[in-house]
């Protein structure tokens, strides 16, 4: 990787050309709480179009004749940030066909799609301010259709009801209610220069090009701004709640505080905790709630190692609820009674080292890997990480699961099927 | 032993492969200098809807569900689970049922011919008893409720039930409580005999093996079978329509819609049909994709906040194609996309669509080789459909305007069907 700085802009590059796609992300982050519902507006606004491309079917158009290239903005939330990436994919000009020139020609569009927005009199067209407020609170309602999706989000924002990590990323429906085509607009022109950039490129593209590429989207000096995530070590009391809905299968979500970060000494310990309690076909979730007791289909736990958060989540029938519970919490206790071998350690050693080695074979998985790493203040790198992986002992990962704490256990229970075509019970 | 492969370098892609047959076993090796991951996948041409099938003499007809069941059984052996062996190489193993193939696969940066070992192993050595059946019922119990709860997956299969009045198509790949329920030991050894034939199967592996390495493994962990094909029954199902709509209610926010049209295109040669396949997937794109004018005047309208996602399958029994989406008002979509066709079906497609259309699919097209898993499912994939992976980069970049407005015929409204899914509040 090569990590360079261009008029205070991060620009991390990996040079590679196994690929026959290069991929540009210019991402612009804020902190969370600022304004999220018109951070959120602003990719949706901004990629109807542009000077060059004034309509989506004029950039769709540009796209598909460019070999099929992608175009994406979006807005996703990080820790307790927020982080609105504009990105390219395109074939590198080495394999297009009769000597076109594609790089240059989608470089150009995403600039213009982030610094040149189609505007009525100075301001976003009303139409599309309004079609996208919409669209923004038709995505919010939406989580439902995925009921795990759904339970998810409900638990972490019961269980950070008092943080900024518990904040929805697209704001409230009041919030996306209030915006107004001015307002957007204004906050956009101080939105551009207030944020920290970071650009991402992985493939064949000259670092010369996208270093005066980067120089013309920022010609200012910018600033970073520090991204901190508020750590709460331990729960002060377990959380219930449980609600109801006309579905089959019952999500049980238990969060825990992991009670250390990866910002700390105890971050391998960390990493491999996970990986022996809740990650993959191996863990203690997967073998024994799903393989031994039969229980569901899924159990695993997701952690987000910044925040020190990690949740286990499963899908089950409704009268299975307590039966889970106990297994889950009693494969935790297993754990921090030392009970972990050193086989089933190395089993996670190789299975962490894998997914890093995987990781680098694929381009889209860097981007995550590298943003991850510039939100933390860490270099991209995975030497350091494997080295100190292979220190971590068993003791340490006991040490670590005692360092965790029960926080919130959420429960979506399934009341029966809401619709027709029931095929019948054993 | 060593085994002649013939290398393959392809012209238009400068793909290499190695190819042989080995004990009636079709192999393929794709090189990928410069990846650290190797992927394999050992696949059957056998899925959800070979429910009906002749073999040595006999004909049987086994409970729906019972591929996938048998796909779920394969990891579990008399002296343990396989996912714990693969732990113990740091391979990362899954596998999958579709409709008419299964597939058992692992990704590894190290120890790749340990891991193949293991996978020729697992795929050879099948053990079925009535606990490990009783078992997993429970399981796979929990994966039919997760289904029946996703709305776009009930929307799919009932649209299936009203294009497809007999076809096993219609049938949810993981079946019900009730099918499986009826599963056992010995009707699992009875599919596994039939379809787990070598002459029915393929191994393709996309990384960094010696072939001859390939086939030393394979001399060790094949199971002894004369190859010898099993005979699918296949389903009469007439052209016309079981019903041409249907509707379910569930808990989703907006209204998911699937509009389908039975294709009524048979032939013998796999060629003509993928040529089919990809004609009529380059009219529906360029009647309603996300470069048209119908796609931007739905978006504006507020009507559909992405363009339709469209799906075929065409098999030598039975094929379709459709659109599909989210939206307030599905009646309005519907409408709007009956028209368009008409348009289309008149007007046909011209050649700027179609020059525009021949750059991006091979920019799409050349993406496949950026990634192991996707390059290793492709060649497998099209071998089944009786074609070389390469054929179908010759019939995009050859296709002419005539050729591709022939198949216009296909799109007949009288064989057309909508599934809808409403929300309970509606």
């Amino acid at each position: 990787m090569d990590l360079r700085t261009v008029n205070g802009v991060s620009v991390w590059q990996q040079p590679d050309d196994r690929f026959t796609r290069n991929i540009i992300s210019v991402n612009l982050i804020t902190p969370l709480r600022e304004q999220t519902a018109m951070t959120a507006l602003l990719p949706a606004v901004l990629r109807c179009g542009c000077a060059s491309y004034p309509s989506l079917e004029a950039v769709n158009l540009f796209l598909e004749s460019r070999y099929g290239a992608t175009f994406s903005a979006t807005s996703l939330k990080k820790g307790e940030s927020q982080i609105v990436r504009f990105s390219v994919s395109f074939l590198d000009d080495a394999l297009a066909l009769d000597g076109d020139r594609v790089c240059e020609d989608v470089m150009r569009l995403l600039r213009e799609m982030i610094f040149s927005p189609c505007l009525e009199n100075g301001v976003f067209r009303a139409e599309t301010v309004e079609t996208e407020k919409k669209n923004l609170k038709d995505r919010i309602a939406a989580r439902i259709n995925d009921k795990l999706t759904y339970a998810m989000h409900r638990c972490v924002s019961v269980m950070c009801e008092t943080e900024d990590y518990g904040l929805d990323e697209y704001g409230t429906p009041e919030e996306i209610d209030a915006v107004t085509p001015e307002r957007l607009t204004e906050f956009y022109r101080t939105w551009l220069t207030a944020a920290t950039p970071f650009v991402y490129s992985c493939g064949r593209v000259r670092a010369d090009v996208l270093d005066s590429f980067t120089r013309q989207l920022f010609p200012e000096e910018r600033k970073r701004l520090p991204f901190a995530v508020k750590f709460v070590p331990e729960a002060e009391t377990v959380r219930r709640v449980t609600e109801q809905m006309p579905v089959s299968q019952s999500q049980l979500l238990m969060g825990f505080r992991t009670g250390t970060t990866s910002y700390r000494e105890d971050a391998a310990a960390l990493v491999l905790f996970h990986t022996v309690y809740g990650s993959g076909t191996v863990s203690r979730l997967f073998v024994n709630v799903r393989e031994k007791l039969s229980l569901c289909y899924y159990c695993s736990a997701r952690m987000d190692r910044h925040k020190g958060l990690l949740i286990v989540f499963a899908g089950i029938r409704r009268e299975n609820c307590e039966k889970a519970q106990s297994e889950i919490l009693a494969q935790l206790d297993d754990i921090r009674n030392g009970n972990v071998s050193e086989t089933e350690l190395a089993d996670g050693l190789r299975e962490v080292r894998n997914q890093y080695r995987e990781m680098l074979d694929d381009p889209g998985r860097i981007e995550i890997f590298c943003l991850n790493a510039f939100l933390g203040g860490a270099e991209p790198e995975i030497g350091p990480m494997l080295e100190a992986l292979e220190q971590v002992a068993p003791a340490d990962v006991a040490a670590v699961a005692r360092k965790m704490s029960l926080d919130t256990v959420y429960l979506l229970e399934g009341t029966g099927e809401g619709g027709d075509g029931d095929d019948g019970e054993v | 032993m060593t085994v002649k492969f013939d290398r393959i370098e392809d012209s238009l892609t400068k793909c290499v492969l190695y190819r042989t047959v080995y004990r009636g076993l079709k192999i393929f090796v794709l090189p990928k200098p410069g990846f650290s991951t190797t992927y394999a996948v050992y696949a059957t041409k056998y899925g959800s809807v070979n429910n009906a099938f002749r073999f040595k003499g006999k004909t049987y007809e086994v409970p729906e569900g019972i591929a996938h069941f048998l796909e779920h059984k394969m990891f579990e052996k008399e002296d343990g689970d396989t996912f714990a062996r693969y732990a113990t190489v740091g391979a990362n193993a899954n596998a999958y049922t579709g409709f008419g193939e299964t597939a058992y696969l692992f990704s590894a940066t190290e120890h790749v011919e340990e891991a193949l070992e293991i996978l020729v192993d697992m795929v050879n050595t099948p053990y079925f008893t009535e606990e490990t059946v009783k078992k997993e019922q429970g399981i796979i119990g929990e994966e039919i409720d997760m289904c029946r709860d996703s709305a776009g997956n009930r929307c799919f299969f009932n649209l299936m039930a009203c294009l497809f009045p007999n076809h096993p198509v219609h049938t949810e790949i993981v079946g019900t409580r009730e099918s499986i329920a009826r599963i056992t030991p010995e009707l699992l050894y009875t599919c596994y005999d039939a379809f787990y034939n070598p002459a029915n199967m393929a191994l393709c592996i996309c990384g960094n093996i010696d072939p001859q390495r390939v086939i030393a493994i394979l001399e060790k962990g094949m199971r002894n079978a004369v190859p010898e094909q099993v005979e699918p029954i296949p389903t009469a199902d007439p052209d016309t329509l079981a019903q041409n709509r249907m509707t379910e209610k569930m808990e989703i926010a907006r209204p998911i819609f699937e509009i389908g049209i039975k294709d009524l295109f048979r032939t013998d040669d796999p060629l003509e049909r993928l040529r089919h396949q990809v004609c009529c997937d380059l009219i529906l794109d360029a009647a309603v994709g996300r470069a048209t004018p119908f796609f931007e005047d739905l978006y504006n309208k507020g009507l559909i906040r992405a363009p339709l996602a469209r799906e075929s399958q065409m098999t030598a029994e039975y094929g379709y194609l459709s659109v599909g989406g989210e939206s307030g008002d599905p009646d309005r979509v519907e409408d709007a996309f009956c028209r368009r066709l008409d348009t289309v079906c008149r007007e046909g497609i011209g050649e700027d669509a179609l020059a525009r259309m021949r750059r991006k699919y091979y920019g799409v097209l050349m993406n496949t080789f950026d990634n192991p898993e996707s390059l290793a499912s492709f060649c497998y994939d099209y071998d089944f459909r009786g074609l070389s992976m390469f054929d179908i980069f010759y019939l995009c970049r050859d296709l002419t305007m005539d050729e591709v407005n022939r198949h216009l015929q296909f799109f007949r409204q009288d064989r057309m069907a909508t599934s809808l899914i409403l929300p309970n509040r509606m």
